[in-house]
């Protein structure tokens, strides 16, 4: 608001229609002492639920200040919206000239004005939770009733002893002694059972394992032990026979794994893993040397079957060789006619040229008789040319083509030849490098692969022994083992016997004596602060009682004043105290609940009756001296409305009033029926920015 | 509050008078000195106290006896 509002007079009244600012100027009031526990809806009231006290036109504007007269001068609380949750934008400035900030502005606030929910029950009556004080359940009355009273503190004590943390504690303290207690005979039996299912286990009667059967059971532990690592080289250092129940694991784990590292370490262990080794080397060597074999053996059958087929080597020579041979005199006769047929041609070109050879006579080359010795001539080389040259040739190229076959021939045989060679070296380097492997010199005329087999033979043979002694090593090694776990079983028999021992003399030891002496301690702590708390209920069922007695005749003064109820002739209030709780009736003459029988305004009339009787007697002790009513007049008719006005006019002679209504009816009653000074702030209208428009 | 009452009940208290004064007395202080949340950190350091006295000797005891904790837990 932009203006300040003055609120001293004996009773102040605001009144305006709906939404035009009343209940926001009393909510302001709260929220500049209270901040945020004002509002939200667990302020019981649904118009507080969105309430928030900030102006939308201006929102860094927003501050309400509230000036209170206290015995010593006035206090000026100023708050502004917290910037950020958690931070307090409350100011208190006192007359002496200081002032406090923030949560010591709070601080000072919740002790010396009280916590909004103390202001909410002994200062406003608001419209939606007047009826409350008469009708809420016991709990929530008895809280309203009892912060009315100025008795909350009492409560709020009482409260906080009993639901301490420190109960609980001294409640476990008692149950840590129960437990032990019941433990020792749950235990026992629990051994027992355990003891007789290992008995069982391992064929003992529990009852006959004493420390020296377990110790003797040790004993032959170690004498196998000692024997089984006597057939290895190298020292074993065993362990010495435990003299307490719960040490055998030790020695056990250290006997096994002593026995297992002599496994290990056995010749025969050794030797097993040499003669492995040796049967796995001179199985790869003949592997080897088969593949060699093999492979010398197909190089071998290649020739073979090619021999078959074209003769030896000496002989696909001699064919190559012939028909080389016959090549050269083919060519040298066909060279031979080439030059005839050549001399031919230049003898009939000469006698052509001279006229010669015409007419019958005799050749002078063959002396065949011829009438025409240039035509016999020509005829005689075209024939020479034409069979006999031909025939040369053809005989020429069949040769030359079965020249080149048995060449090839030839070159195939030869490759097949190396490849022999190369798998004989082969076979010699496998030979050799298997000889050194395995340390072995090839006599002469010995087959390597048969050495090897017997060498392997003689090899496998002494692994099997070797393997014969290790099976019975390992059936000792199992024993010993077996003899371990039964030591085992008979240890934790004897540790079940000293635990059932101890179990039973648990009440002898410091410990429980101890705890027995702290659960008295605890015994006595929770019975003081019982005592404590039954004394602070006691003295607050003292103060409560003198109250509502000396406040019984105003409440019943008011509630007939204000009541319009012919059946109710007198208003009793008692209050009981059940069970550390004290409980309020409201009764007539006749001690019947008047509750049921009311009307909604006779129920808001009972309630004003109790807030305004147990403040007026109870006033001292009262924080605010002011009462702030919101609506009262609610589902009030005429008659109740005119002493509801006539009640605050009596209030306002000790309290300051404030009262806001949109009740024309109960505004009237208000203006004439009192006589008190009075000021009515009339609310005409709501601006956005400024808030309420008012005139006085 | 009227403190003066409570001390003349506890006065009258049948036995341990002397303890519950002075119990009643430490709570006074702290109420008058932080109100609720003293009264809470007296009552709170109590507690922590004792449950450490408790677990400490179920400690020992446990000890003693020769079982584990986790025996104790479990059970």
């Amino acid at each position: 608001m932009g203006h300040p509002l003055d609120l001293s007079s004996p009773v102040t009244i605001l009144y305006g229609g709906n939404a035009v600012g009343k209940s926001s100027v009393l909510n302001a009031i709260e929220w500049c002492l209270f901040g945020e526990s004002c509002k939200g809806g667990g302020t019981g009231m649904r118009e507080r639920v969105d309430w928030e006290p900030q102006n939308r036109k201006a929102p860094n504007k927003c501050k309400v200040q509230l000036v209170c007269q206290f015995d010593d001068g006035e206090v000026v609380f100023e708050r502004v919206p917290s910037k950020k949750k958690g931070l307090s934008g409350l100011v208190i400035k006192f007359p002496s000239g200081n002032r406090l900030e923030g949560d010591k502005a709070e601080s000072w606030v919740k002790e010396n004005v009280g916590s909004f929910s103390n202001f909410m029950a002994t200062v406003y009556q608001h419209q939606e939770n007047i009826r409350h004080l008469a009708i809420a359940q016991p709990k929530d009355q008895r809280e309203a009733i009892s912060r009315l009273l100025g008795l909350s503190d009492y409560n709020d004590l009482t409260e906080l002893v009993r639901k301490s943390e420190l109960t609980k504690v001294m409640n476990s303290v008692e149950d840590e002694l129960d437990w032990w207690d019941h433990l020792a005979q749950e235990k026992t039996s629990a051994l027992v059972e355990h003891s007789r299912q290992i008995g069982q286990k391992i064929s003992v009667d529990p009852d006959t394992v004493f420390p020296e059967t377990v110790k003797e059971a040790a004993g032959h532990v170690l004498e196998l032990t000692k024997e089984f690592a006597g057939k290895r080289k190298g020292d074993w250092e065993l362990p010495t026979i435990p003299t307490s129940s719960n040490a055998f694991d030790g020695f056990v784990s250290i006997v096994i794994k002593c026995v297992r590292e002599c496994f290990g370490a056995l010749p025969a262990s050794e030797r097993s893993q040499q003669l492995n080794e040796e049967v796995t080397k001179i199985e790869g060597a003949i592997s080897r040397l088969r593949q060699a074999a093999e492979e010398k053996s197909v190089a071998n059958n290649k020739i073979r079957d090619f021999e078959q087929e074209h003769g030896t080597s000496k002989d696909i020579g001699e064919v190559v060789d012939k028909l080389t041979a016959k090549k050269i005199g083919l060519e040298e006769r066909l060279k031979a006619l080439n030059q005839l047929a050549t001399a031919l041609n230049s003898l009939l070109a000469y006698m052509a040229e001279h006229g010669e050879g015409l007419g019958e006579r005799d050749c002078p080359a063959c002396g065949s008789r011829t009438n025409d010795q240039q035509a016999y001539l020509r005829r005689r080389v075209e024939t020479l040319l034409s069979t006999e040259g031909k025939d040369i040739q053809d005989e020429l190229k069949d040769t030359e083509r079965l020249g080149k076959e048995a060449e090839e021939t030839l070159r195939e045989f030869e490759g097949k030849q190396r490849r022999l060679e190369a798998a004989i070296e082969t076979m010699a380097n496998t030979e050799k490098e298997v000889a050194q492997n395995l340390l072995i010199t090839w006599k002469e005329n010995e087959d390597p692969l048969q050495v090897l087999k017997k060498r392997l033979d003689v090899a496998k043979r002494d692994a099997a022994k070797v393997e014969n002694e290790l099976k019975k090593a390992a059936d000792d090694l199992r024993c010993i083992e077996a003899e371990c776990d039964c030591l085992k079983d008979l240890a934790m028999i004897w540790d079940n016997h000293e635990l059932s021992k101890r179990l039973s003399s648990i009440k002898d030891g410091p410990a429980y004596k101890d705890l027995k002496s702290l659960c008295e301690e605890a015994g006595h702590l929770k019975l003081d602060c019982q005592a404590i708390v039954d004394a602070i209920i006691s003295a607050r069922d003292e103060e409560s009682h003198d109250i509502v007695e000396a406040s019984k005749s105003k409440v019943r003064e008011y509630f007939g004043a204000l009541a319009d109820n012919p059946g109710i002739d007198a208003l009793e209030m008692t209050m009981e105290t059940k069970w550390g709780s004290e409980n309020y009736s409201f009764c007539d003459s006749t001690g019947e609940n008047v509750i049921p029988i009311l009307s909604l305004g006779d129920l808001n009339s009972l309630a004003l009756s109790i807030f305004a009787g147990l403040g007026e007697v109870n006033r001292d002790a009262l924080m605010f001296q002011t009462i702030v009513f919101d609506d009262p007049s609610q589902s009030m008719g005429s008659h109740h409305k005119k002493k509801l006005a006539e009640l605050i006019n009596t209030l306002a002679q000790n309290r300051q009033v404030i009262v806001s209504t949109m009740d024309k009816e109960f505004f009237e009653a208000l203006d004439s029926g009192t006589t008190a000074r009075k000021k009515c702030v009339i609310f005409e209208g709501w601006d956005p920015e400024l808030g309420p428009r008012i005139s006085d | 509050m009227k403190t003066d009452i409570i001390e003349k009940k506890l006065r009258d208290s049948t036995s341990r008078q002397k303890e519950r004064l002075a119990l009643w007395s430490e709570i006074k202080a702290a109420w008058g000195n932080g109100g609720t949340s003293d009264v809470e950190d007296l009552l709170g350091s109590m507690a922590a106290s004792l449950e450490e006295r408790r677990s400490q000797i179920s400690g020992r005891l446990a000890q003693e006896v020769g079982i584990s904790d986790g025996d104790n837990q479990e059970s």
